[in-house]
């Protein structure tokens, strides 16, 4: 598997996250630089420049009819946005200090944030409120996602465990680990049963939600493995590096099956478009960059 | 600081500005042109213009990432970056300084700066006194004390000027104080900002060649200010700031636009946009090249800053995130700005230093950062007629302290003094008491001898 750079979207800092819409015609990319920009697709055209986070946009994540756009930001809110006006139509705060990460549903009622106050609270985006703490962390939390089935949150962080809670109840369900080094990165896979966990160790553990096993390591990266995307097949496990690398897996194999270069920092984010044909990252040398996908070599 | 306000308008000599031209300071040197050959020849200068620019790098750089690299360091310690070899045996940097590698030979690399309070504190590198117990006046900044003693090479260009950023931290944007030198020896700071800014609203460049309108403006200006230190030497320096303002010539040396492209490709792209987070500065490139026009132009000192290089970790991007990111520009920059002193016959002329005000911790800490490390720092210096291609001091084995050759911020000083022709043990400037002081603590620094 191969992929080609097809656009370089630049922002005055680094970039923290980017996000598809579900027609995959548009790219969210926010940044360091506080401002969460949208691209047009295929032609790489900035749409919009949303201006309101007083400190780094690091998670976007379009909202279900493409309409909305849900951001959380190091100002530890998070944001509502109208993608027509450009303005905030919501805004929610909660955590006591720098938020770090932050997903939502697929239906887009709930999204859930971590924070470097140990917590990860879960929230009811349409009502604007927090529904619930998630309190059980020792140290940072660095990331969080939600099952493809909206009923689970992993979070993980600096206590080196993966901490899988019940949207449900919000309570903690189970943990997996420990690693050996703070976890950066987690991603579920398309169907729920695996969960993929990148940390300080440049190492990637899958592992098994039935069984609360790891299935296995994937090695290969030569820094800190700061994201990770499913593809919505199941078939690819993206993973970007501190090492500036975007890796391409068969997690069925356990398969290296490609290696994309050209950033040249951190790669900090990473979304598959709806039809896997794109991959996009967001790195900390300040672009967002969009990759088109070829099969074989 | 005058500001001059306009858009698209013309130069004196016709030049076409797409930008507003912000000339500030107003610091000239006090001196006329027989005080001022005068002070060149005592100080044995004859008609050569030695000069001194200094690139602050602002928040304490990361020395065991640049020049000083531990690869035995335990993991905790050594950090991402791997030492690559430099054109001068024994000698390693960062892997991501190649370009500065390749010119190790015209560079002395101080590994054990030490003098640092820990502070984010620009004057530890604008003249390395102790903020405490000041003189009466305070420590003028060097740029000043050099104003003070030799004045400007010509009337159109300021002896000393600050490209500091009017954004960023207090601590850092400073573009150096006069001190008991003077408010006439201010360095001209064209991108601050600050209380000292006098603006003559109205005013363009086409305006400025009616010099009759610039005086009753001038007047006007000085009846809306009371009557203090701020503004005391105004008279001093007044037909000195029209001849700036007049004659072109400093708006021409502060654009860099005129350069041709291969040159500021040269230099690399930089922006005016914050380099990091929070109260960051900018990281132009582009300054170094200006820094280069103005001291062809007459210039003694520039100083700048460059990026935001106090890096204590996540969610800010990592310690190496953020020097993947600055390291690189610096290279080129730096590069860039040490060959083309070399190739207009100036590197013997103008020394170039390189520092912060403290160095980073030798272990990383969770976040993957580093924090202040007053222990020990670095600085690089190139020009000046040093001799170049060695290395001062030694840290230990974690980059932790010195274990040879300390060397103080005023020992950098004391040889960038001697470097423009002054005796630190015999030069002084009176404070506001009258008593003189020495430009560094006498009796207590040198030049350091290895680069003399």
């Amino acid at each position: 598997m191969n992929a080609k750079l097809v656009h370089t979207f630049r922002h005055n800092n680094a970039v923290y996250s980017v996000a598809f819409s579900s027609d995959g015609k548009t790219l969210a990319s926010g940044s360091l630089d506080k401002s969460i920009k949208l691209w047009s697709l295929p032609e790489g055209k900035e749409l919009k420049r949303l201006l309101g986070h007083r400190e780094a946009v690091c998670s976007v994540q379009f909202l279900p009819g493409d309409k909305k756009l849900l951001s959380a930001s190091l100002d530890k809110s998070l944001r509502v946005w109208n993608l027509e006006t450009g303005a905030t139509e919501m805004t929610m705060a909660g955590h006591s200090t720098y938020l770090t990460s932050m997903a939502a549903t697929s239906d887009g009622q709930y999204a859930v944030s971590g924070a470097q106050d140990n917590d990860a609270i879960l929230w009811d985006v349409a009502g604007g409120k927090p529904v619930a703490t998630l309190k059980g962390h020792t140290d940072f939390v660095n990331c969080v996602e939600i099952s493809p089935d909206d009923s689970t949150i992993a979070s993980a962080g600096y206590d080196m465990l993966v901490r899988l809670w019940s949207v449900e109840t919000q309570k903690q369900v189970a943990d997996l680990g420990p690693h050996e080094k703070p976890i950066q990165s987690v991603a579920f896979s398309p169907d729920g049963k695996l969960l993929a966990a990148g940390d300080d160790t440049f190492t990637i553990t899958i592992w098994n939600l039935e069984t609360k096993q790891k299935v296995t390591k994937l090695t290969g990266h030569r820094g800190s493995v700061k994201s990770l995307a499913f593809s919505h097949s199941g078939q690819v496990l993206a993973s970007g590096s501190s090492d500036s690398t975007i890796h391409l897996w068969n997690p069925g194999t356990e398969e290296l099956t490609g290696s994309l270069t050209g950033h040249r920092n951190s790669v900090y984010d990473l979304a598959w478009s709806p039809n896997d044909r794109w991959l996009a990252s967001g790195a900390f040398d300040r672009t967002a960059r969009v990759w088109k996908i070829v099969d074989g070599d | 600081m005058l500001n001059i306000t306009g858009s698209g308008f013309e130069l004196c000599d016709g030049l076409t500005r797409r930008s507003f031209l912000k000339i500030g300071g107003l610091a000239m040197g006090g001196l006329n042109l027989p005080q001022l050959l005068r002070a060149e020849s005592e100080n044995g200068l004859g008609s050569s213009h030695k000069s001194v620019i200094m690139v602050f790098l602002t928040g304490g750089p990361p020395h065991q990432d640049m020049v000083d690299l531990k690869p035995e360091a335990p993991v905790e310690y050594r950090g991402e970056f791997s030492p690559i070899r430099t054109n001068v045996d024994g000698i390693d940097f960062c892997e991501h300084l190649p370009l500065l590698a390749q010119r190790a030979d015209r560079l002395a690399v101080i590994r054990t700066l030490v003098g640092s309070i820990g502070q984010h504190a620009a004057f530890q590198c604008l003249h390395g006194h102790p903020n405490r117990n000041q003189p009466p006046g305070g420590w003028p900044s060097f740029g000043s004390a050099i104003s003070k003693l030799q004045g400007p090479v010509n009337r159109e260009i300021p002896a000393t000027v600050a490209l500091q950023p009017k954004i960023g931290g207090a601590g850092w944007h400073d573009p150096g104080q006069p001190g008991f030198a003077g408010m006439a020896h201010a360095p001209f700071a064209p991108n601050a900002s600050g209380t000292q800014d006098l603006v003559l609203d109205g005013m363009n460049l086409k305006a400025l060649r009616n010099r009759h309108e610039l005086l009753k403006r001038i007047d006007f200006l000085k009846t809306q200010l009371d009557t203090n230190d701020a503004i005391n030497g105004m008279d001093t320096y007044y037909q000195q700031a029209f001849d700036i303002l007049t004659s072109g010539r400093l708006a021409q040396a502060l654009d860099f636009e005129q350069e041709s492209p291969e040159v500021r490709e040269r230099y690399g792209f930089g922006s005016t946009e914050p380099a990091g987070y929070g109260d960051a500065g900018w990281m132009r490139n582009e300054d170094f090249l200006v820094a280069r026009r103005l001291v062809e132009a007459g210039a003694r000192v520039v100083t700048l800053s460059y990026g935001r290089w106090d890096w204590h970790g996540q969610p800010h991007g990592t310690n190496f995130d953020n020097a993947r990111d600055h390291l690189p520009g610096l290279d080129q920059s730096l590069s860039a700005l040490m060959d083309d002193l070399k190739e207009r016959g100036m590197e013997d002329d103008v020394s170039v230093l390189v520092w912060g005000e403290f160095g980073r911790t030798p272990k990383i800490n969770k976040k993957g950062g580093r924090d202040h490390w007053p222990q020990v720092g670095c600085a690089m210096l190139a020009g000046g007629g040093i001799r170049a291609g060695q290395v001062i001091g030694a840290t230990n084995a974690r980059a932790e302290h010195a274990i040879a050759r300390p060397v103080h911020f005023q020992e950098i000083f004391a040889t960038l003094y001697h470097n423009l022709g002054f005796n630190v043990d015999t030069t002084t400037i009176d404070d506001l008491t009258g008593r003189p002081q020495y430009l560094v603590d006498h009796g207590k620094y040198q030049p350091l001898h290895e680069l003399i």
